[in-house]
């Protein structure tokens, strides 16, 4: 689980990027990221978040986004992107494989 | 179309994604302070935080971006110039998408007037939402 909190744009989600790929490199191949704390984001982090996406995938892993705030949401969907991404509501939910 | 609106409120942020914060707060206190719903708030913050990144990643601002606030006719309009052209495409696989198919979709699923003007050889990018105007003291 990866703890994000503050406001994600072209500026800070690099370094969502970096923590995420980081993970990946030492192996992980299953990340949630607990969103509940993201007052702003754009879709410079929704690239950052395919990205992260992409390489899990290629692993056979997953991203799962945990808690995403109504505006961070909204941002998904007018994308279509909260039809690729899973998205669950509490850390309760996560998937337990 | 561009003509600017009356009491208008300016900043000017140089060309640098550190500087989207600031774009973003000086949006959302005019959005705030002429009381429009929280929802435009965060939609309007979300064009500033978007119009200006694009304009960043084209490398069309390298002095900086002008974004403007102000009333007119009980709408605040916002203009924020040099706007890039962003990409005019529908999303078609959002996995595959641009940033700048993104950008656009965003931002003209949330302001479908959105408009883009041309002035005086650079382009404006141009809202208007309803403003209640500033509260009473």
């Amino acid at each position: 689980m990866v703890t994000i909190a503050g406001e994600l744009d072209l500026h800070s989600s690099p370094q969502l990027r970096d923590r995420v790929l980081g993970l990946v490199n030492d192996g992980v191949d299953r990340v949630a990221l607990d969103m509940s704390g993201v007052g702003f984001m754009d879709s410079s982090t929704l690239g950052v978040l395919v990205t992260c996406l992409k390489r899990l995938r290629e692993r056979d892993g997953a991203l799962v986004l945990v808690s995403v705030p109504a505006s961070p949401m909204k941002v998904l969907t007018l994308t279509g992107l909260d039809r690729v991404f899973e998205v669950v509501g509490s850390i309760d939910e996560l998937p337990t494989s | 179309m561009a003509t600017p609106p009356v009491e208008v409120l300016r900043i000017h942020i140089p060309a640098s994604p550190a500087h989207l914060r600031d774009a973003r707060a000086f949006i959302g206190a005019v959005a705030r302070h002429v009381r429009c719903p929280d929802e435009t708030v965060e939609d309007l913050r979300l064009l500033a935080s978007e119009a200006c990144a694009q304009a960043f990643d084209e490398g069309i601002a390298p002095a900086g971006i002008d974004l403007r606030a102000g009333l007119e006719s009980a709408a605040l309009v916002v203009e924020i110039e040099p706007a890039a052209r962003f990409a005019d495409t529908a999303i078609g696989d959002p996995l595959d998408a641009s940033s700048g198919e993104r950008r656009w979709a965003l931002l003209t699923a949330l302001f479908p007037d959105l408009e883009r003007a041309e002035v005086d050889g650079s382009t404006v990018l141009r809202v208007r939402v309803p403003g209640e105007g500033p509260a009473s003291a």
